[in-house]
């Protein structure tokens, strides 16, 4: 019995950086659309169970009424996993540890950066379907939901065949003392100011230094930003380590959807696999995106490369899928011919 | 009667809108907002032509939202500009009626006087060609029952503008009332009384003082708006018969010239209300109990009064008509009084 | 981020709020026992206090000034004080006091401000278009000053909520709309009164951003209004924040809240967010215990002067209630 998780929720996409830049909105019946979009393409796979994150919204419960009516659908096996009415990155941390307990083979989230190091910090070990629904994406891949659903599918049915489809990445491991262990999966950024907030960040005046993973001049973010500092890095699992200064390097740099801004670079170099960089307070840690630690003075956080999430090749699965000709039969549902 | 010295005739349509283009070209603070007063010049001819002359920010067409727009004139009025709002007819008072009677009204009182809210809202009101049970009242008695508001209805052009200027420079909240059968409009049955000397310069009309249209020895009748015109109508046949009547247009509900009600009835000994707004409860009931308590002992009859009947307006002509007070009946209680 | 003053100052006027609040507590009950009377003792009437709400007050109403117009509801106190509304005249108009704001005829759900400008109402969502209409004048008087419209959940489902978010997208006027989600419309939860989960959401249905701020937090407040009044004031429209904030009292002074649990009240004494503020700021060594003392015990001085003002003020003449209606 294949079992595939859920995460969705609408968190994701709602914080200040809707004022603060061209952040899009998400609203609840897009992400519903989207969920169901993605049953539809689990929906194929015979037996799956999908164990889904319970949150007030109730996306995943809209969408299966979505895909009820559509006359050819059948019932789906599909129940929350986890806290109830979850509301925080806590909670889906816990629904993602859930998740690894009841045996779950991989995860589809459909949220942000945020979202993403809330599953894989609760199951390190996650097989993950990142579909982009946050704010800045740095972490998820384009793909058709129903797709990604199909592909969730299959390889929860049988990971052993499509084991070469997972992919490894890089994330950083952050050691604070008194505080509990984070990764993150895109980048690490100390802040001054010594408060929590709003969480998101906007004011490029208020970077010190960061540590990011595999930089991508496309995307919007420090990831972005490191991509154009550092343009050969992205075929390395390495990291680039930035200093910010009030003068410096100007870059004009897209820190957020829309948000072209110039940022002061004091200096730019690679980070290697065993070195371990340390980012002082006072200030404040923002992982991926989104404040997290308050570091007081002096006090050190220790960053290391470490092995971040794994993530699916939803075109790779597919393609081996097709192959191998192997035609989908849903029992009592439908039987869809010629392959996906 | 009030002097009008001039031979430059304006139907009450044309009066109302050259006050308000003229308070606006006087006072920057003066703007419009209604449903279709701007190109369209407002359904009954209030803002003809004025969008042309003033442009889009002095005359605001709105949507459909009478809530949003009447409480944004009391907001705007709050702080220091001199809105006048077009509630489109009187019978939908009930959508919005909230921000008239409970905030509009009552902001001066509450506040301890502190603060003024000095607006207008103009309004349709009456029937008599069709327009039935929802597009037809008068519903001024209801309005002036409840306290903080002045209301105004004026029954000629020269009271219209005069009425108009005075209301928009008032700092009070005034409901100005016109009523549709005495604009002029040429979709309407015809109406002589409906055109009248107007002078050009700006001129005010004081609000709370009633003026006797017609003077006359043996009765009094007291009206308001159209009935005005019946009244007049009834007063000519009733003098061939050598019954002289008086008619006192009250012109304002709040504040009510009981004054000139007492002094009119100290003279004639008779009284006749005539009230195109549902019988019971309202001003026909008002005028009487004032002639009463100031001049009991000059009647010499007991008070009649001629008002709609307390039912919905309906919409066929026979039964309409058979509901509202015209020249006929109105003749006919005056004779009936006569003979009491 | 706040400055330091910034924050103090903040965490001040959480302070002198709760105080003020926690004083009429006790004052609303004066002659209302043994069997609650609600017509008695020196503040009749109905009662509706903002303790747990301090947090929306400080961190939206520290961007504003004078000249930026409130409108408010039903629950006035935190959002008044911090804006600047005088105490003692606030005290007075709730004692119903002829030297209250409003000389005594509107009391505490009703209270007006010139000078900073503040008004609020006792009809749900009554205020949201009277901002708008603020707004509207100060972009026709081209006044860089903005309009903040606070109302509650509940106030969200009512038609003025939607008529209000339309007209001010659609002229484009400087409001900042904040809703003060406490999850109760009296006895009923939100999640009984309203379709969707979030608010927030409902911005996108009138095309202006719309942001959410999950927990009680002050400073969270504090930046995301931050960026709200800024848009609004450059000209760049309205805005929409949904704060999931706490009311730790009933619905009204002498409800018995028979419609929430124990636990569910303990629950948000737990996470008080003056308390949680207070402990930040003594971590960041932003306030130590003294200085926490002394802005408690000023605060108490500032709140028990405004009450003595109150009681020692005299009542009104009772003929002065047929003045004021006209202007």
């Amino acid at each position: 019995m294949p079992i595939v998780g859920l995460i969705s929720h609408s968190g994701a996409a709602r914080d200040v950086r809707r004022l603060t830049s061209l952040a899009r909105t998400i609203d609840v019946h897009e992400r519903a659309n989207v969920a169901a979009r993605i049953l539809a393409g689990l929906a194929a796979t015979p037996d799956v169970c999908v164990r889904f994150l319970d949150e007030p919204t109730r996306i995943v419960e809209r969408a299966l009424r979505m895909l009820a009516a559509q006359a050819r659908a059948g019932p789906l096996d599909a129940r929350p996993l986890g806290p109830l009415g979850a509301r925080n990155a806590t909670d889906t941390r816990a629904c993602s540890a859930a998740l690894a307990l009841a045996g779950a083979e991989c995860v589809i989230t459909h949220g942000g950066d945020g979202t993403n190091r809330a599953v894989a910090s609760g199951w390190p070990d996650a097989v993950i379907v990142p579909l982009p629904g946050g704010t800045n994406n740095a972490f998820a891949t384009c793909v058709d939901p129903t797709a990604a659903g199909l592909a969730a599918g299959l390889y929860a049915t049988d990971p052993q065949r499509f084991a070469s489809h997972v992919r490894g990445t890089t994330g950083l491991s952050i050691a604070v003392d008194g505080v509990a262990a984070e990764t993150a999966i895109v980048d690490v950024a100390l802040v001054s100011d010594q408060w929590l907030g709003a969480r998101a960040l906007w004011d490029p005046s208020h970077l010190l230094e960061a540590v990011v993973v595999g930089g991508d001049p496309s995307i919007p973010g420090l990831a972005g930003l490191a991509g154009i500092l550092a343009p050969d890095v992205a075929d390395h699992p390495d990291a680039v380590h930035l200093r910010f200064a009030r003068q410096g390097r100007r870059i004009l740099a897209p820190l957020g959807p829309g948000q072209l801004v110039p940022v002061h670079i004091r200096d730019c170099r690679r980070v290697s696999r065993d070195e371990t960089i340390e980012l002082c307070g006072p200030g404040t840690l923002a992982f991926d995106g989104e404040r997290q630690v308050v570091l007081h003075d002096t006090q050190p956080a220790r960053i290391r490369l470490a092995a971040g999430a794994r993530v699916l090749d939803v075109a790779g699965v597919l393609r081996t899928h097709a192959r191998h000709e192997a035609a989908l039969t849903i029992g009592s549902r439908q039987t869809i011919q010629g392959g996906p | 009667m009030t002097t009008q010295t001039t031979d430059r005739l304006l139907t009450t349509s044309k009066a109302i809108s050259e006050a308000i283009g003229q308070e606006i070209e006087r006072d920057e603070r003066v703007f419009v907002m209604g449903e279709d007063i701007g190109i369209y010049g407002g359904i009954f001819g209030a803002t003809e032509g004025l969008l042309a002359k003033y442009g889009p920010e002095r005359i605001m067409d709105t949507p459909i939202s009478e809530t949003g727009f009447i409480g944004a004139a009391v907001g705007a009025a709050v702080s220091g500009m001199r809105p006048i709002a077009e509630l489109m007819f009187v019978d939908f008072f009930g959508v919005c009626m909230d921000q008239i009677y409970n905030h509009m009204a009552k902001i001066h009182y509450e506040s301890g006087g502190n603060i003024s809210v000095p607006m207008v809202i103009t309004s349709a009101i009456g029937g008599g060609y069709g327009d039935a049970a929802q597009h037809s009242q008068t519903l001024y008695g209801m309005f002036a029952h409840l306290p903080g508001m002045k209301i105004v209805i004026p029954s000629t052009p020269y009271d219209a503008k005069g009425l108009m200027i005075a209301a928009i420079r008032d700092d009070n909240p005034v409901l100005y009332f016109f009523h549709k059968g005495v604009m002029g409009l040429g979709w309407m049955t015809p109406n002589p009384r409906a055109t009248g000397p107007v002078p050009e310069a700006p001129y005010t009309v004081p609000i709370g003082k009633a003026d006797v249209k017609r003077d006359g020895r043996d009765l009094t009748i007291v009206t308001v708006s159209l009935m005005v015109h019946r009244a007049l109508d009834a007063a000519d046949a009733l003098a061939t018969e050598g019954i002289e009547a008086e008619v006192v247009d009250l012109r304002s509900l709040v504040p009510l010239d009981r004054e000139a009600i007492a002094e009119s009835v100290r003279k004639t000994r008779r009284l006749l209300v005539v009230d195109e707004d549902y019988k019971s409860f309202g001003m026909s009931g008002e005028v009487i109990t004032t002639a009463i308590e100031e001049a009991f002992d000059y009647l010499d009859a007991p008070p009649a009064r001629l008002a709609f009947p307390d039912v919905p307006i309906p919409y066929s002509r026979p039964l309409e008509q058979f509901c509202l007070p015209n020249a006929d009946t109105i003749a006919a209680a005056a004779r009936a009084l006569i003979n009491a | 981020m706040p400055d330091n003053e910034t924050l103090r100052e903040m965490h001040r006027q959480m302070v002198r709020i709760r105080n003020f609040e926690e004083a009429l507590v006790q004052i609303y009950m004066e002659g209302k026992t043994p069997a609650f009377d609600i017509a008695a003792g020196p503040v009749p009437g109905e009662m509706h206090l903002s303790a747990g709400q301090e947090p929306v007050a400080a961190g939206v109403c520290v961007h504003l000034r004078p000249t930026d117009a409130i409108t408010a509801t039903h629950r006035p106190h935190h959002q008044a004080l911090a804006h600047g509304v005088d105490m003692k005249l606030m005290a007075a108009e709730i004692f119903g006091k002829q030297t209250g704001l409003g000389h005594g005829k509107g009391g505490h759900m009703h209270l007006f401000s010139k000078d900073p400008a503040f008004g609020c109402s006792g009809i749900v969502a009554e205020g949201i278009p009277t901002a708008v209409g603020h707004a509207l004048a100060f972009k026709k008087t081209g006044r860089d000053d903005v309009a903040v419209s606070f109302f509650g959940e509940g106030a969200a489902n009512q038609g003025a909520f939607h008529e209000s978010l339309n007209l001010a997208a659609l002229w484009d006027l400087g409001v900042v709309f904040v809703c003060e989600d406490n999850e109760w419309a009296i006895s009923v939860p939100k999640e009984k009164a309203t379709a969707i989960a979030n608010n927030s959401d409902r911005a996108s249905a009138y095309g202006i951003p719309g942001v959410l701020i999950p927990d009680n937090d002050p400073v969270a407040i504090y930046e995301a209004a931050g960026e709200a009044v800024a848009r609004a004031r450059r000209g760049a429209g309205p805005s929409l924040i949904e704060i999931k904030t706490d009311r730790l009292l009933g619905h009204f002074q002498g409800d018995a809240q028979l419609y929430r649990t124990a636990e569910q009240i303990d629950a948000l004494t737990a996470r008080d967010a003056l308390v949680r503020f207070e402990g930040q700021l003594a971590t960041s060594g932003l306030l130590t215990e003294q200085q926490a003392a002394d802005v408690w015990a000023a605060c108490r001085s500032e709140v028990d002067a405004a009450i003595e003002f109150a009681r020692s003020s005299p009542l009104p003449a009772p003929e002065s209630a047929l003045d004021d209606v006209f202007a």
